[in-house]
């Protein structure tokens, strides 16, 4: 199993009160899902996945990735699990506003350990694999917000990660960009068999994945397989 | 990352906000340009000086001591005694000792002849002079007691008295004091006497004994010069010090008058002491000016910081370790100052170029490798110093706080 939850609880410190964000979250997500995770603001999503993403390890129970916890996990030990197996998308694309598109593309590369040199051609290739080719030397500002998406999506899947997370990806876009941007993420897990994690409140973007977790005051309440609409 | 890498990006994030990285810099620039000036500046001075004081023919190095007598001295005494001498030739860092005097030994002269002017050379000795045909010589004993006499040559006693036998004790008028003329040499028209040229003395139409001139020449007579040779290694303030100190407490005419160094590179030492007293204090100004050149830094890299958390985030969610951005901000904050030293180093060399290109400036200004690398080196720690706070601070962004 990719990853593995089991027992989980998270609790967040706010002075005297201690808050409890996520409930005995028990979890399986096997390599190649493409799995949604739904819930209202305030449900403890982005807790969810940022603890699946390396980022944060204060938490109870258990977390197994191929079957190895990094609870306790040095920070350096953390980086290189996040460089190596985690591509991040997140709601406000996240992109460094005054490097170019290859300096933000490349980033995974660069803190893998490759050149410049080499990290190029990649980045080039990532580029094209979704949909903006010949935009390298452009800065961010110069990008709709899709587009601006598109080079986040690069960035996560140009390291070829054992999983991407995305977290309300489409929350900034409009519907016909968000569609855009779900079809790429859905090619990506059909053609590549990436695992993806993604993370919105939008009914519809949830229909793009195969199965979908509702997650309501830190617990989850369904884990189902989604029944595909027509509009697909 | 490779070092390399984290290098770019830092060099990067300057060049990309290029009006704030230079205002940042002008700190470094004018510290560290003050600091090469005065170098080099400084270099220029200490090549020149040593070249000056080792300009003498045997290639070493010598100073002066210079015996002045008070008024009421008796002023025939001899400066300085054989015990004296003994005395100095003591003297450690002392390789040879000569007694000399400070004013030339020769003189020209207009003397009225009959009606006319007539130019003669005029010889100032303390020794016996040459051999005479009429008459006697000039001794020792005339120098040191004063006798107002005076050798002529056979020429200038024919055009004034008619002949050498004629002219002897009558009286030759110089600088208006009437001399005795006690002999008469062979005229010093004819080719160079050669005894004279053994003696090292050229032949002159008249010889006097020195002191006596002097008596008359000079009220405050400008006393005798003791040219002291230094061995190898010897610092000639130090020797000229040690040979005064023995002066006074030993020297002969210590109560009838003054010991005084005459270093012939005084003039230098004067201009030195003035030139480390402006060192200390430029480099104190450069140094303050370092120092709040590196506050600066420090400020502007915690603004960076925090306006770059959000990159901060982004990097270490993309697998940047906390030793990867400390290094990036680092690298960013010395790669600033090195740049600013690097102008400044430039800045220096031009100033110093031009101020050695002044008028009154007697050398040019030197650059040494060392110069440099104090240049580089400082602006490098200065960097570093001031940068390892807001990188820290930058490395211990808490990632998850960054990316909600
Ligand atoms: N670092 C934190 N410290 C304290 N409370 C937090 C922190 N992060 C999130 N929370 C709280 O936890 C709850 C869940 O947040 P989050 O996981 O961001 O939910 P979602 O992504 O589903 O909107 C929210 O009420 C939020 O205010
Ligand atoms: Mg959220």
């Amino acid at each position: 199993m990719l990853i593995e939850l089991t027992a989980v609880n998270k609790y967040y410190q706010n002075g005297e009160n201690r808050f409890q964000v996520l409930q005995d979250i028990n979890l399986k997500i096997a390599a190649g899902e493409f799995l949604t995770i739904m819930g209202p603001s305030g449900a403890g999503k982005t807790s969810l996945i940022n603890l699946i993403g390396f980022i944060d390890r204060s938490y109870l129970g258990s977390y197994k990735f191929n079957g190895q916890s990094y609870q306790t996990a040095s920070d350096s030990a953390l980086a290189h699990i996040r460089n190596q197996s985690v591509g991040f998308v997140f709601q406000n694309f996240k992109l460094i506003g005054n490097n170019t598109i290859l300096e933000n593309v490349e980033l995974p590369l660069l803190y893998g350990g490759m050149t410049k040199k080499k990290a190029r051609p990649i980045v080039e290739r990532a580029l094209e694999r979704v949909g903006l080719p010949n935009s390298s030397q452009k800065i961010p500002n110069e990008l709709s917000g899709g587009q601006q998406q598109r080079v986040a999506i690069a960035r996560a899947l140009v390291h070829q990660p054992k999983f991407i997370i995305a977290d309300e990806p489409t929350g900034a876009l409009d519907s016909k960009t968000s569609s855009e941007i779900m079809q790429i993420f859905k090619e990506l897990n059909q053609t590549e068999q990436t695992t993806i994690v993604l993370v919105t409140h939008d009914p519809q973007v949830s229909q793009y994945g195969e199965r979908l977790i509702k997650l309501l005051d830190g617990a989850i309440i369904a884990d189902e397989e989604v029944k595909h609409h027509a509009l697909l | 990352m490779r070092f390399s890498e984290i290098w770019s990006t830092a060099l990067r994030s300057i060049l990309k906000n290029k009006r704030r990285s230079i205002l940042t810099m002008l700190g470094i620039i004018i510290g560290i340009a003050s600091v090469v000036t005065i170098l080099a500046i400084g270099d220029g001075f200490s090549n020149w000086v040593t070249k000056s004081i080792t300009n003498n023919k045997a290639g070493k190095v010598e100073t002066q001591i210079v015996y002045s007598p008070n008024e009421t001295a008796n002023s025939s005494a001899d400066s300085y005694n054989d015990r004296d001498l003994m005395l100095v030739r003591q003297v450690t860092g002392i390789a040879k000792v000569r007694q000399t005097s400070e004013d030339s030994d020769y003189n020209q002269i207009a003397l009225p002849v009959k009606t006319k002017n007539k130019n003669v050379l005029i010889h100032y000795t303390s020794h016996a002079s040459s051999p005479v045909i009429a008459g006697r010589r000039l001794t020792t004993t005339d120098n040191a007691i004063g006798n107002q006499v005076a050798v002529i040559d056979a020429s200038l006693a024919k055009s004034l008295y008619g002949g050498a036998t004629n002219a002897l004790h009558h009286g030759v008028p110089i600088d208006n004091q009437l001399y005795e003329i006690v002999g008469v040499r062979s005229a010093v028209s004819s080719s160079v006497n050669f005894s004279d040229a053994v003696n090292g003395t050229v032949p002159a139409n008249i010889t006097i004994p020195k002191k006596v001139h002097q008596k008359f020449t000079q009220n405050t007579a400008s006393g005798d010069l003791l040219v002291l040779s230094l061995r190898k290694g010897a610092k000639a303030s130090t020797v000229n010090r040690r040979v005064i100190n023995v002066l006074k407490a030993q020297g002969s005419m210590r109560n009838q008058g003054e010991y005084q160094s005459a270093d012939p590179a005084a003039e230098a030492d004067t201009f030195g002491k003035i030139l480390s007293v402006i060192t200390y204090f430029i480099t104190a100004v450069a140094g303050i000016s370092l120092f709040i050149a590196g506050i600066g830094v420090m400020n502007m890299m915690y603004i960076s910081v925090a306006e770059r958390t959000t990159e901060i985030g982004i990097r270490r969610a993309m697998g940047a370790r906390q030793h990867d951005i400390r290094l990036q901000f680092l690298l960013e904050s010395a790669t600033l100052t090195i740049f600013g030293g690097l102008i400044g180093y430039g800045l220096g060399v031009l100033l110093a170029v031009a101020i050695s290109a002044l008028p009154m400036m007697p050398f040019q200004a030197s650059f040494s490798f060392g110069a440099f690398a104090l240049a580089f080196g400082v602006s490098t720690a200065v960097g570093l110093i001031f940068g390892v706070m807001p990188a820290n601070a930058a490395a211990r962004k808490d990632l998850i706080e960054i990316i909600r």
